[in-house]
């Protein structure tokens, strides 16, 4: 079966959702996924090495939260050192895929991050398969075992499972991207994750300062 | 009226033009006190992803050591906010990106709904004008799209009022960016 590595675009040091994504579709698969975090990569002493072993892969898959409506700035850093060594490759480039997943509702809210990605192969010579856009991603609360079958996140796991069904057979197909939220609606989203930054703020003593506005010099 | 220029390192050299000054100066010629901040990635820590800035310092990013905060207050007092950057695949540069990361704390982490779509509130009362000015000689049709798209939809998070995304790729549209811009800048002064 084909090599596949994940490039990890959340800056979160340990456990994040996509990593917990990418546990997901590596339990599915059955299958060992060798994944690189973004910061990582552009911090590495040897990162020429680190892109070598990532362009030998057969399916490579880009794994990122949406950040202010497109990639985190470490993805970026590491995709524009990634396409150096591109340039440079003699051997066969592998498949991209892409799976951004937004803390927002609406899982259209990635189409920009997605496109940049396909944007970046059609420039670098990767070939692109498809992406598949995420929404409601503050339930998958970086915890791989929240995607499965059954419960609010089973249309995510189905959309995986299909990504797999994919990969493993080698689906040769253009397929347009994806999008996919948990089945809860609207208001309980908002709800629950209204509720969760009251919470967390109670915790750390700050509950009545939530709406401050320090830079306000009007202070209205 | 003021204005913050946030401009990267290359558009001092735009096939020969330096588009930040440029920019300042038509900024500044059409009445708006400027603020130009040179943005360098190397200068910035990139955000983490750890929400203290909504839910430990709340407004404020928990990173010190940089300008972050400094350059997320200039945007709050300003009237007007132009981004000047290389289009990378269609995104802002690497260099704007990592600071554009780490300015989420002038937002507030609650919901709203805006055009039938979940978003975050507003943690001030105004948020400036958002002009995205992306230069590139070697930009292709779905990147300018990508771009133009991108500032459009951050125009809805930053909560701007008024919104123009531009696209330079070469000396004719620059003459021509410039006349787009004077159009806002009368529209935003209105």
């Amino acid at each position: 079966m084909s090599k596949i590595v994940a490039l990890i675009g959340s800056p979160k040091p340990k456990k994040s959702s996509s990593s917990a994504i990418v546990h997901r579709i590596s339990e599915i698969l059955h299958k060992d996924i060798t994944q690189y975090r973004a910061l990582d990569i552009i911090n590495a002493p040897n990162r020429n090495v680190i892109e070598n072993e990532i362009l030998q892969a057969d399916i490579l898959l880009f794994v990122f939260p949406l950040y202010v409506d497109s990639l985190p700035g470490s993805l970026l850093e590491a995709m524009v050192d990634l396409e150096k060594t591109l340039q440079n490759s003699t051997k066969s480039l592998p498949k991209v895929y892409a799976i951004c997943n937004c803390g927002f509702y609406d899982a259209e809210q990635t189409t920009i991050a997605l496109d940049i990605i396909q944007n970046y192969c059609h420039k670098t010579g990767l070939t692109w398969e498809y992406g598949i856009g995420i929404g409601c991603g503050g339930m998958i609360a970086e915890d791989p075992s929240k995607i499965k079958a059954q419960g609010p996140l089973g249309n995510i796991f189905k959309v995986l499972s299909e990504l797999c069904t994919d990969i493993s057979q080698g689906f040769n197909e253009k397929k347009d991207n994806i999008f996919v939220k948990a089945s809860i609606p609207r208001f309980l989203y908002h709800f629950g994750g209204n509720m969760g930054w009251n919470i967390i703020a109670k915790h750390n003593n700050v509950k009545k300062m939530l709406r401050a506005k320090p830079h306000d010099i009007t202070k209205n | 009226m003021r204005a913050l220029l946030l401009y990267d390192e290359a558009s001092e050299n735009f096939n020969g033009v330096n588009l930040a000054e440029e920019v300042k100066n038509f900024l500044e010629s059409k009445g708006f006190t400027t603020k130009a901040r040179k943005i360098i990635g190397s200068e910035f820590k990139p955000c983490i992803g750890c929400f203290g800035c909504w839910v430990k310092t709340p407004g404020l990013c928990v990173l010190k050591g940089d300008k972050a905060n400094e350059i997320n207050n200039d945007m709050i007092n300003a009237q007007v906010l132009v981004i000047l950057t290389n289009i990378q695949y269609g995104s802002y540069s690497k260099d704007i990106k990592k600071y554009l990361d780490r300015q989420i704390p002038n937002i507030s982490p609650f919901f709203t709904i805006i055009n039938g779509e979940t978003h975050h509130q507003k943690r001030y009362n105004s948020y400036p004008c958002f002009v995205g000015i992306g230069y590139s000689a070697n930009v292709s049709d779905t990147e300018k799209k990508t771009f133009k798209t991108l500032v459009q939809r951050n125009s809805i998070n930053f909560h701007a009022p008024k919104t123009l995304p531009l696209v330079i790729g070469n000396e004719v549209d620059i003459s021509k960016g410039i006349s787009e811009l004077s159009n806002f800048l009368v529209e935003v002064s209105s």
